[in-house]
């Protein structure tokens, strides 16, 4: 509910340092507002507005502002730039992508809900995952690798490992099993994460699949959670915290940070030197939301044979790779493909040959973008790429 | 919660979709509400509808329209200000979000100038002339936000650079602008164009008849709108040097400023001077601070100013300050300390009252005020919302000096708004009252300044606006007109 966010709303300086900033890695700080007729209500100063007209009851909840709250990517650009700190807990003060989420829960709760998003939601509470797959998949992963349903470190492939790039999940079990981690994984047990349930503002649905998924996770006794996708990483570690209101008993990893940590040790072997350029594009869920910006280029650097570039805005001012959680993608797809069209020239005016991320739902939207402008590059998970050099 | 209401268009949406595209063309409520505020705690006025027009021309459209069906236009930059809107007609009135308009037409090098549309960000305009090896005088912040048109509109004197201290304020390096009047006539002032018809660029200020520029600067947006701005540009300095001092009192840091601001040349670039209130925010042991940074192109020439500011600030009974405090000197002086707003936002919602002081009158004026505010403080209960503030001087020029409380508050309730007002409503009239001068042309100051013109001046002003606005469409009712 927005009434939680009362007094963040209330403390939006309105200084705009969200609408515009030109320095040298960030040009523009909103790329909705970049792609979009680009009124206030578009970017994150005009969003907290409109927040603070409803709480205020000068603003009502309607159709058309529906369709505007489902415009924000929930890339966290602006909370980056805007950098205000509350006091009172040390996070960021004005969390629009918070705030947003929090509108858009209680326009559900007005019976608001875009059509498309009551349909992906409905699929999810449905089928447990994303696509509306079965989760049968999942049990011939686990039987394809032997793995157990219990142990220590417990792999969490997410919707997207199994339904859509199977190659990501596999190469990551892949290098788990080959570094020793014994991997074990829910198999049919595991739950989508709840990622687009959260943030498209369908609370109920994320919070049915965050307690079934942390039921089933103690029970097969996880110590170490590991996943290679950036939305179930920050969704788990960060959000299922905030859903019950406690602590986790494990430990939830990235894939890279799994990885990097071996670099470090000097235990990461590899077999094969991948003589590219490769280009890093940081997912929001795994850097601006996760924090999580160095163990990936640390992995890519340590490749034999590859140069890693940078593109124009990386790291804390990365751009978003246009998706919102699939939730911008499914409703406003040429805004999506334009903001994904911008991040694929970023990536080819580096000169590289290959573009990675740490998110097969970013990779996805590249990879379609990118095809379709015909970028000359190649599109790669990191942890197929990984695999692929150790020879897996 | 609140229910759903359908709304009816604003009775000019068909024709202003035609002229700027009905993607730049939007009366949603939520949309018109997210344009009643600006970055101050001033109330807002909802407008009608909201454009984005991509040119002059366009601009000029909106105008001629707005006139033919008498309707209010509030020109808007970056809505960065400090002191309230223009109010318009709410409900009614047209706001042109100047923000599409933000193309750099032209770095001259030969001439050392820039072209720039007004609605262009004063951060990439800055970013882009320091990509070159030039500076041009903008704004100490909101970097981030202003426009180039509504910081030289919005501030008197057209904005403050970080030079502004020793080079004056923005409006000596402007020369010129295009600009739609408010009937809707394209002009271009300055030696330029507009009054020279073989010229195809500006590269003057004074050429070709009375000086017209100045009319637009300061305005607050009253007597037309800005769409393209020349300014003068500078080399980068190649040296910069900070200097922070400590003093034990008022009278010690004073007796420093006052002799360092009489110095010609000025042996620094900027000079501020902080209150213990101010200095708590980083010093365990608040006291006085005198945070200088002289900037220059050659090593001795700042190392020699250097050791003027020393000698002065140490004969005035000041202690050099620690690395620590240097480091805020230059944070003051490049313009990072305010450039990242979000810092600000942190410590509280803010006001700033801010007024121009001569010289000789600042002791007792600073002391009055601080009084003043301590007072009022008090009797409102400002601390208990969590209310702190900052004081701040700064000299300008031989004989100015800018004097700012800033008054920070925690709990954003609705009283703590309206009491904070209170005090920023009075100081603005205590000090215009007391032959001071409001620094912005914004809402609340531009009414109190416009009510202190003399008679004579006042009727001049309102035949002015008259005669170039007769249908009292661009920002009808600033400065009382
Ligand atoms: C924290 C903070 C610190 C500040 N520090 C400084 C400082 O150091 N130096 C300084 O100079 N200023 C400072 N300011 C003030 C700021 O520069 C002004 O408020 C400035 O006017 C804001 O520019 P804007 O583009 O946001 O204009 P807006 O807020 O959008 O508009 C300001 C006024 O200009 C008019 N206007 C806007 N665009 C145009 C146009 N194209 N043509 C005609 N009229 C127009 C508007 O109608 C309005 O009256 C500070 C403000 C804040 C919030």
């Amino acid at each position: 509910m927005l009434e939680k966010y009362r007094y963040n709303v209330a403390r939006c300086a309105r200084c705009g340092i969200c609408r515009a900033k030109y320095s040298e890695k960030v040009h523009y700080v909103c790329p909705v507002r970049e792609h979009t007729g680009g009124f206030e209500h578009y970017f994150s100063r005009g969003r907290v507005a409109v927040a603070a007209g409803i709480l205020e009851g000068a603003i009502d909840y309607s159709p058309e502002l529906v369709d505007v709250l489902y415009t924000c990517l929930g890339c966290k650009s602006c909370v980056e730039q805007c950098g205000s700190v509350d006091m009172r807990n040390g996070k960021s003060l004005v969390d629009t992508a918070k705030i947003v989420r929090e509108m858009r829960e209680d326009a559900i709760a007005l019976g608001l809900e875009p059509k498309i998003m009551q349909e992906l939601h409905a699929t999810v509470s449905k089928t447990k995952n994303t696509f509306g797959g079965n989760l049968e998949e999942k049990n011939k992963l686990a039987k394809k690798f032997e793995l157990p349903e219990k142990g220590d470190t417990i792999f969490f492939s997410g919707c997207y490992g199994v339904y859509r790039d199977r190659k990501e999940a596999e190469a990551t079990i892949k290098i788990l099993k080959a570094t020793g981690a014994a991997p074990a994984y829910l198999a049919d047990k595991e739950w989508c994460c709840g990622v687009m349930e959260y943030w498209g503002g369908n609370t109920k649905v994320a919070r049915d699949m965050a307690l079934h998924n942390l039921e089933a996770l103690t029970t097969a006794g996880v110590k170490t959670l590991v996943t290679a996708c950036s939305g179930c990483l920050d969704t788990i570690k960060d959000i299922y915290p905030e859903i019950i209101e406690d602590k986790l008993p494990f430990k939830v990893i990235h894939i890279s940070e799994y990885l990097a940590d071996l670099v470090e040790k000097g235990e990461l072997k590899f077999t094969k030197e991948i003589n590219k350029t490769v280009t890093y594009h940081d997912p929001c869920h795994l850097g601006r939301h996760a924090r999580i910006f160095d163990a990936p280029r640390k992995v890519i650097e340590s490749i034999p044979g590859i140069t890693l570039k940078e593109m124009e805005r990386n790291r804390e001012a990365s751009g978003c790779c246009g998706s919102g959680i699939g939730a911008v993608r499914a409703l406003e797809p040429d805004l999506a493909l334009a903001i994904t069209n911008d991040r694929i020239k970023e990536a080819v005016a580096t000169g590289a040959e290959v573009l990675t991320s740490a998110c097969p739902m970013c990779v996805e939207q590249l990879t379609l973008a990118g095809r379709a402008s015909k970028a000359k590059l190649e599109y790669i998970n990191l942890p197929a790429l990984v695999a692929e050099a150790m020879g897996l | 919660m609140n229910v759903v209401r359908v709304k009816e268009h604003h009775p000019l949406y068909s024709e202003l979709s035609v002229i700027v595209g009905s993607k730049y063309t939007t009366d949603s409520d939520f949309a018109v509400w997210a344009y009643s505020r600006d970055s101050s705690p001033v109330p807002g006025k909802v407008p009608g509808i909201i454009v984005r027009p991509g040119s002059t021309e366009e601009v000029s459209e909106i105008i001629k329209l707005a006139n033919i069906t008498h309707t209010p236009v509030i020109p808007r930059g970056g809505g960065a200000s400090i002191f309230g809107f223009p109010a318009g007609i709410p409900g009614r009135s047209i706001v042109i979000d100047t923000t599409r308009l933000d193309k750099l037409i032209e770095i001259n090098e030969e001439n050392m100038t820039v072209t720039a549309e007004a609605g262009i960000g004063v951060c990439e305009l800055g970013t882009k002339l320091t990509e070159k090896g030039y500076y041009a005088n903008l704004v100490w912040a909101p970097y981030y936000a202003d426009t180039l048109g509504g910081l030289i509109g919005g501030v008197m004197g057209g904005g403050w650079s970080t030079r502004t201290q020793v080079v004056g304020p923005n409006a000596n390096h402007i020369l010129g602008m295009k600009v739609v009047t408010p009937t809707g006539g394209i002009i271009q002032t300055g030696g330029g164009p507009g009054t020279n018809v073989h010229r195809k660029t500006t590269f003057m200020r004074d050429g070709g008849g009375p000086d017209t520029t100045g009319l637009f600067i300061g305005d607050g947006g009253t007597f037309g709108i800005k769409t393209e701005i020349t300014l003068s540009i500078y080399p980068l300095e190649t040296v910069a040097k900070p200097r922070g001092f400590l003093f034990k009192s008022f009278d010690d840091i004073w007796s420093a400023i006052s002799k360092l601001m009489a110095i010609e040349p000025f042996p620094y670039t900027n000079l501020v001077g902080l209150a213990p209130n101010a200095t708590a925010l980083f010093m365990s042991d608040p006291c006085w601070v005198l945070l200088c940074y002289t900037r220059g192109y050659e090593e001795e020439e700042v190392t020699t100013k250097i050791k003027v500011v020393d000698e002065v600030c140490k004969a005035a009974g000041g202690e050099l300050g620690s690395e620590a405090i240097h480091m805020q000197a230059s944070a003051a002086g490049t313009g990072e300390m305010y450039r990242e707003m979000g810092k600000l936002a942190s410590i509280g919602m803010w006001v700033f009252l801010e007024t121009h002081v001569p010289k000789e009158d600042l002791p007792r004026l600073f002391n009055k005020y601080a009084e003043l505010i301590d007072q009022r403080f008090e009797e409102k209960g400002i601390k208990e919302y969590g209310g702190i503030r900052m004081d701040v001087m700064l000299p300008v020029g031989h004989g100015e000096c800018y004097l700012s409380t800033n008054v920070y508050w925690q709990v954003n309730v609705p009283e703590a708004r309206k009491k904070v007002m209170e005090i920023a409503d009075e100081f603005v009239n205590v000090t215009i009252n007391d032959g001071l001068f409001a620094t912005t042309a914004q809402r609340i100051p531009a009414g109190v300044t416009g009510a202190n013109w003399s008679p004579s001046y006042y009727e001049f002003m309102r035949t002015l606006k008259r005669a170039m606005d007769p249908n009292n469409i661009i920002n009808p009712g600033h400065w009382g007109l």
